[in-house]
């Protein structure tokens, strides 16, 4: 007589948060649909010429070898300050953290215009290598200084105590807990690289991003562009594997948080002057040169007329579309948090991956897509800003999903039953108890989300609408055309502006942390 | 008029069955306890009370209302059923004082605020956040915030299981002290047979699903329904016995039992070990002393059976240290009646 089962009565809110999820699952599916058809309209034979030729082997082979080398660089240069940051007696520890975090927070596009405006020598491979590692390596600092600071100290000590010395313990205690930081950051330095396409455009070093923008923009070569895109959506599919096996082996690495105990700093003895030595020659590369290069054109510009006008017209759009790209954003991820998290199974799973799947696209994917179903399909909407803005939330609704998934974890279930319980219906019980405790999950993805939005080159070069500039492309078109001192101020004023949800970013990281673990 | 009435509450889950054939009845005013081992189903039994899960079939009357039938499904906001779960659920953005006062119109706030934080001892505290309370005073201010807008039941899900054991003998007694002045009638799951037997009006024993025996905790002591039961909520002697006229013979000897009689027929013989006396070998059934233990407060001892074909192996507590050694012979005596099962 049990066996008649009633279904678990939905919320009547369900249809308010799927629409917005079958309408953003519409709008993932496109890049995929997109080379579909491309390569349908080309033809099957003449797609496989435009894939297997001379020109994609000697792209695949820059693409690669820029890849590998600032990963690896990168991965080198970020494990080895954060180790000296966290466990050593360096001296002044604080201030060299926040001194190479700093190239964080600066688009790879200025300080390529720093290099580059330097001296014509760092274009090409090397020039490519020195700016994107000098940008990256933070995404691997980061992580591992986070997870050596959360790493139980007795784990060592009973590595010294079972006979190993300081270098063994390190491979073989340390390094293995550190393995999910280090290959999380490495796949987004990878996948960045991949995908980066302002710098490498002004440093002159072609990989297939820059090939295929320029296939698009200069040769009108829509065909060959979606062929080359094809390829690079495959390598961003290895990458993202690669990361799923490191992730499905990284499980058992993570056990247990133990109670942290306080380290007790390692002496650097006879290495604490080159420990010190390359922390300056870091600071300088990574901050003084793109910062200095800065105030240099700056301060020579300003001699020339100083455009207030147009600046302010520019930041007045940057301002818009990264506000209006995160309230977006965050419509759409909002839903998508809710229904992952109270959902279980297999659709959980589907909204969880395929928003990261997307975020793993190059902008200039996204960008071709949707210029091409805007053009064919909707062309009311070709060249106006809903497409720029959808294009942000393709990109970036990852970030807004991870900033409110983190808080909305905090509010967990039975908060909102006893809510329930205490008579208040499901939408009350939302505006009452859900969102205050998401609050600080949504208003660091809006600050994250802005901050991306606000120096977002690529698709913004192929979607706005036309005559409208962001500070981000002023930038690059200036530095383009070589008016390295024309660039400087939207360069200087972008940078000052990205600062603000940088700052309410860590702002929120103190607070947090001040809170204790409520 | 009954707080609670359930009849024929049925849940199944992926194909099995959480919830089977549950009845129950509880007075205005009582405490019951529901007890049992952990995924016999206690759990989802309250939660279906309270609105957060649905059942399969059968009917919840909260106060003579039906708030579950197969026509009629209340949801949970409507139901005037205060949730107390395990480890409190505070709103953590919400002040001692606002976490009260959560449930409560406009009106009567700032007065019942008070009087809850009065009832739970707590005065004073009502500018606090959730995170400046320790364990026990959290549960104390989820019990205020769940009686606060006179719920008609209350329902508390493994309250004490977060807490240091030092703490929860005192927690239990202000809990239940506060659900008496308030008057409330309340249900407890929980697995820990002192927390119900120390708490509880009645008790409620659950196992897979099933409702078992449902009594005053004496009644649950003394008479288990069966002998999981009798296994379940304390220690017990377990023997085979034969049913003689009034007597059941077994090898602690033949004994007075309580129940209805079968003469000659084989039963299943339950003593509890307080019911054992230790004396000298001259009286009683003798045994031997294979261990004792020794606890400060009192000690075990654990015993075999000389002269008999079943293994029987009791182990009697006794207050202080114990009054006898390893390899002790002793004779044993049983004092009341025992309780037979067919």
């Amino acid at each position: 007589m049990f066996t008649v089962r009633k279904e678990q009565q939905r919320p009547k809110t369900s249809l308010l948060l799927l629409l917005p999820i079958l309408l953003f699952l519409f709008i993932a599916c496109l890049p995929l649909l997109y080379i579909l058809l491309r390569a349908q309209e080309v033809g099957f034979k003449n797609a496989l010429s435009l894939i297997f030729r001379d020109r994609v082997y000697e792209l695949l082979r820059h693409t690669l070898l820029l890849d590998f080398t600032v990963t690896g660089a990168s991965m080198i240069i970020g494990v080895t300050t954060a180790w000296c940051i966290e466990r050593t007696n360096l001296w002044g520890k604080r201030m060299w953290n926040v001194l190479i975090t700093i190239p964080f927070a600066v688009p790879a596009f200025i300080s390529s215009y720093s290099w580059v405006s330097l001296s014509p020598m760092f274009e090409g491979f090397f020039g490519a290598f020195l700016v994107l590692t000098l940008y990256s390596y933070p995404l691997v600092h980061l992580p591992v200084a986070a997870s050596l600071r959360g790493m139980n100290g007795s784990l060592e000590e009973v590595s010294h105590s079972l006979g190993y010395g300081r270098w063994q313990t390190f491979w073989r205690v340390i390094f293995p807990q550190l393995r999910p930081a280090l290959f999380g950051g490495a796949l987004l330095i990878a996948l960045h690289t991949l995908a980066e396409f302002g710098a490498l455009s002004l440093l002159r070093y072609d990989t297939f991003t820059t090939a295929i923008f320029d296939q698009y923009t200069m040769a009108f070569n829509g065909a060959s562009a979606a062929m080359l895109t094809t390829v690079l959506l495959f390598l961003c599919l290895i990458f993202i594997s690669l990361e799923l096996y490191s992730r499905g082996k990284a499980r058992y690495v993570s056990v247990g948080s133990g109670v942290a105990r306080p380290q007790k700093p390692q002496s650097l003895g006879v290495f604490t002057p080159f420990a010190l030595l390359g922390f300056a020659l870091l600071t300088v590369l990574a901050v003084g040169i793109p910062l200095g290069r800065l105030v240099y054109w700056l301060l020579r510009g300003s001699s020339a007329q100083f455009p207030l006008t147009e600046l302010l017209t520019n930041l007045g759009t940057t301002l818009a579309y990264g506000l209006g790209g995160a309230l977006a954003t965050l419509l759409i991820a909002l839903p998508l948090v809710m229904l992952s998290i109270r959902a279980r199974g297999t659709l959980s799973l589907l909204l969880e991956r395929v928003p990261y799947f997307i975020h793993s696209l190059p902008g200039l994917v996204i960008g071709l897509t949707l210029v091409f179903f805007a053009v064919r399909y909707v062309p009311v909407l070709y060249q106006t800003s809903i497409v720029l803005i959808i294009a942000y939330v393709l990109l970036y609704v990852p970030l807004a999903q991870s900033s409110v998934r983190a808080s909305y974890e905090q509010a967990p279930k039975r908060i909102e039953e006893v809510a329930r319980s205490l008579g208040k219906g499901p939408l009350a019980v939302f505006f009452t108890v859900t969102l205050p405790l998401i609050i600080p999950g949504i208003g660091a993805g809006m600050a994250l989300v802005t901050l991306k939005v606000m120096t977002e080159l690529t698709a913004t070069l192929l979607l706005r609408p036309t005559g409208v500039d962001t500070l981000a492309i002023q930038v690059w078109q200036h530095t383009a055309n070589s008016e390295f001192a024309a660039a400087a101020p939207y360069a200087a004023l972008l940078i000052l502006i990205s600062s603000v949800p940088v700052y309410v970013l860590t702002m929120r990281s103190f607070s947090s942390k001040r809170r204790g673990n409520l | 008029m009954m707080a609670l009435r359930i009849t024929d509450l049925c849940k199944s889950f992926d194909g099995q069955t959480v919830l089977n054939n549950v009845a129950l009845e509880l007075p205005k005013g009582k405490l019951l306890a529901i007890l049992g081992p952990s995924g016999c189903g206690k759990t989802t039994l309250l939660r279906s009370i309270a609105g957060f899960e649905m059942p399969s079939t059968g009917t919840i009357e909260i106060a003579g209302v039906s708030v579950f039938s197969d026509k009629k499904q209340l949801p949970a906001e409507k139901r005037r059923v205060g949730y107390v779960p395990q480890e409190g659920a505070l709103f953590p953005h919400l002040t001692v004082a606002q976490n009260i006062a959560f449930g409560l119109s406009r009106q009567t706030r700032n007065q019942r605020v008070k009087e809850m934080l009065a009832l739970v001892g707590m005065e004073g505290f009502e500018k606090r956040m959730p995170h400046e309370l320790s364990g026990g005073q959290q549960q104390r201010i989820a019990l205020a915030r769940a009686l606060a807008p006179h719920p008609e039941l209350i329902l508390l899900d493994e309250p004490f299981s977060a807490l240091d054991t030092g703490l929860r003998a005192q927690l239990r007694e202000d809990i239940k002290y506060a659900l008496e002045q308030a008057g409330a009638t309340a249900i407890m799951v929980t697995h820990d047979q002192e927390e119900a037997f120390s708490m509880a009006d009645r008790i409620a024993i659950m196992r897979d699903g099933k409702l078992v025996q449902t009594a005053d905790p004496d009644a649950v002591y003394t008479t288990p329904s069966d002998v999981h039961v009798a296994t379940f909520v304390g220690d017990a002697v377990i023997l085979k016995g034969q049913v003689n006229g009034n007597l059941v013979e077994c090898p602690l000897g033949s004994l007075c039992y309580q129940g209805s009689s079968h003469s000659r027929e084989a039963v299943t013989v339950m003593i509890r070990p307080e019911q054992v006396t230790i004396g000298s070998a001259q009286s009683g059934v003798i045994a031997k002393v294979t261990k004792t233990i020794y606890f400060g407060h009192d000690s075990l001892i654990h015993l075999e059976l000389e002269h008999s074909e079943q293994h029987c192996t009791p182990a009697i507590r006794v207050l202080g240290k114990p009054p006898v050694k390893k390899g002790d012979l002793v004779g044993l005596q049983v004092n009341g009646d025992v309780v037979i099962y067919g």
